[in-house]
């Protein structure tokens, strides 16, 4: 193996003007949304002129190079050397190392959910609870169990971060969504002699459940909270921003400047816990975008088929298989394309020859 | 390699090197240290590709040597960091001994791809590329806008893609 090499830098020099392009396509491409028109005219850009591949080929080159240090550990390795994480979050500070260890040492977590646990135990997690930073990859889902008794779920590629100290007991929605069932207290109490308060922070604001099982989903423009018991309110993060209690069967979304008013929840909205996902009356475009949080290839349908309305129970653990099946049933055609950038793209295309549904 | 170069190397050594030594012993107080950094101010002075030609010899070789100096020092601090993260890294994810040597030279490698950046650019590019993380999630884990998260991978993504390594 040519294990942990870098590239050489390169010999012939490339314009200024041609890498700062570069480094502008590499950072769109990356973006929470990117279009097919994107694509083009990234790829338009590129055919343009020799210098603009050969920039593009370097970003390649050596993000190829850094893949090395993805795995498990080494990534983590790579962080704790190059850039030890500090303090610098406005809205949630961690505590200082020491505290933070002795926070971490409270909690304990509950490995196996389905077939994926014996990966999990064998891939150590617990080294991303030595950073209190709780993970899943697309398509996973895990179960872990905190310290005074609150129970969570983490559904597809999702990221949080727990910060219980004796004066707070914080976790932070860093992307993709959580079911918490809150418990009282455990052994911490406060000077006063109730349990540290309970809170959730998202980008958008923060959630103060009232005894209550709950999930946040954070999406790139707002946060979405459902609440299956109890109640929940929340704190838009922007200064003014009126508080909203939300109760059991309602869900409602917020940003940083306000939250809509409550809706009535959907059946089954935290079935994905069991590893399913129940539509009912859904229109296929949605019903793909959900499916598609737990795949890595893209998901998409033709636009005329967007609204076709959907009704079903879909197993999230072969997402392959599920859209080959509802692709079968609905009469379609599927169409998988590897697009240059190296995602696969499965298309539900109207079968050839019917022009409409 | 250019015999001039050779002989001006050679020149050197004959004429500053118990000095230069000496000038190292007193910055990092250890005669062996002061011996190998002396080493390899010269090796650094081997790779060359043009001719000296200084003018003032001692200036000269305080210059070379003040880089290797911080180089090692940044090196020693890297080092330190590196081995306090892998204190704490149970032992199923720890690197063999020696994939832990190669990764750390790598990593140094990176450090100085990354050399200069403020730390939350460091950061954003490392969650980006490393964690696989998309801007608003970067965002997130910084506290700051996405806007900015944007500004900082353009300026790490400039200098880690096409900014040459400084040799050393």
């Amino acid at each position: 193996m040519n294990a942990f090499r870098l590239p050489a830098p390169s010999d012939a020099p490339i314009p200024p003007d041609v890498a700062r392009q570069a480094v502008e396509w590499q950072i769109a491409l990356q973006g929470d949304d990117t279009t097919d028109a994107l694509h083009d005219a990234w790829r338009t850009w590129r055919a343009a002129h020799p210098d603009h591949e050969r920039a593009w080929q370097r970003i390649e080159h050596v993000n190829l190079a850094l893949r090395q240090f993805a795995a498990p550990g080494t990534a983590q390795l790579a962080h704790a050397t190059l850039a030890p994480a500090k303090p610098i979050s406005k809205t949630a500070p961690k505590p200082a190392p020491a505290a933070r260890r002795k926070a971490i040492k409270t909690l304990v977590l509950l490995l196996g959910v389905g077939s994926t646990g014996l990966w999990l135990a064998r891939q150590a997690p617990s080294w991303q609870a030595a950073l209190a930073t709780h993970r899943t990859r697309i398509g996973e889902r895990r179960e872990l169990r905190l310290a005074d008794g609150t129970v969570l779920w983490l559904n597809t590629d999702t990221a949080i971060d727990v910060d219980y100290t004796a004066e707070q007991r914080q976790l932070r929605l860093l992307r993709g969504e959580i079911l918490i069932v809150t418990a009282h207290g455990g052994d911490t109490l406060t000077s006063t002699g109730a349990p540290p308060p309970f809170s959730v922070l998202t980008p958008h604001g923060e959630l103060r459940p009232l005894g209550t099982r709950f999930s946040v989903r954070l999406d790139a423009t707002h946060t979405r909270l459902a609440v299956f018991g109890g109640a929940v309110a929340i704190q838009p993060r922007q200064a003014g921003a009126a508080t909203l209690t939300v109760t059991a069967g309602q869900q409602a979304r917020f940003d940083a400047a306000g939250a809509m008013p409550p809706v009535t929840l959907p059946g089954h909205a935290d079935a994905w816990r069991d590893g399913m996902l129940v539509a009912s009356d859904m229109p296929l475009a949605t019903l793909l975008a959900e499916l598609g949080r737990h795949a890595t290839a893209h998901l998409s349908c033709d636009p005329t088929l967007a609204d076709l309305r959907i009704s079903g129970s879909y197993p999230l653990d072969d997402i392959d298989r599920v859209v080959t099946t509802l692709a079968a049933s609905l009469g379609l055609r599927s169409e998988t394309v590897t697009r240059f950038w190296g995602r696969r793209e499965i298309r539900l295309l109207a079968p050839t020859g019917a022009r409409k549904l | 390699m250019d015999q001039h170069l050779k002989q001006e190397i050679h020149t050197l050594y004959a004429d500053h090197q118990p000095w230069l030594q000496g000038w190292l012993r007193k910055k990092v107080g250890c005669g062996h240290l002061a011996a190998d950094l002396l080493q390899d101010t010269f090796m650094r002075l081997l790779s060359r590709q043009t001719p000296i030609l200084a003018q003032e010899p001692r200036a000269f070789l305080t210059a070379v040597a003040k880089r290797v100096l911080s180089n090692h020092r940044r090196r020693a601090s890297l080092e330190q960091a590196y081995l306090q993260a892998l204190a704490s890294l149970p032992p199923p994810l720890a690197p063999s001994p020696e994939e832990s040597a190669l990764l750390l030279d790598a990593l140094d490698q990176l450090d100085r791809m990354l050399d200069g950046l403020p730390p939350p650019a460091k950061r954003a590019f490392l969650l980006s590329q490393l964690d696989g993380l998309g801007h608003a999630a970067i965002a997130a884990e910084l506290g700051v806008s996405v806007t900015t998260v944007k500004r900082y991978l353009a300026a790490a993504g400039q200098q880690c893609y096409f900014a040459a390594l400084t040799a050393d």
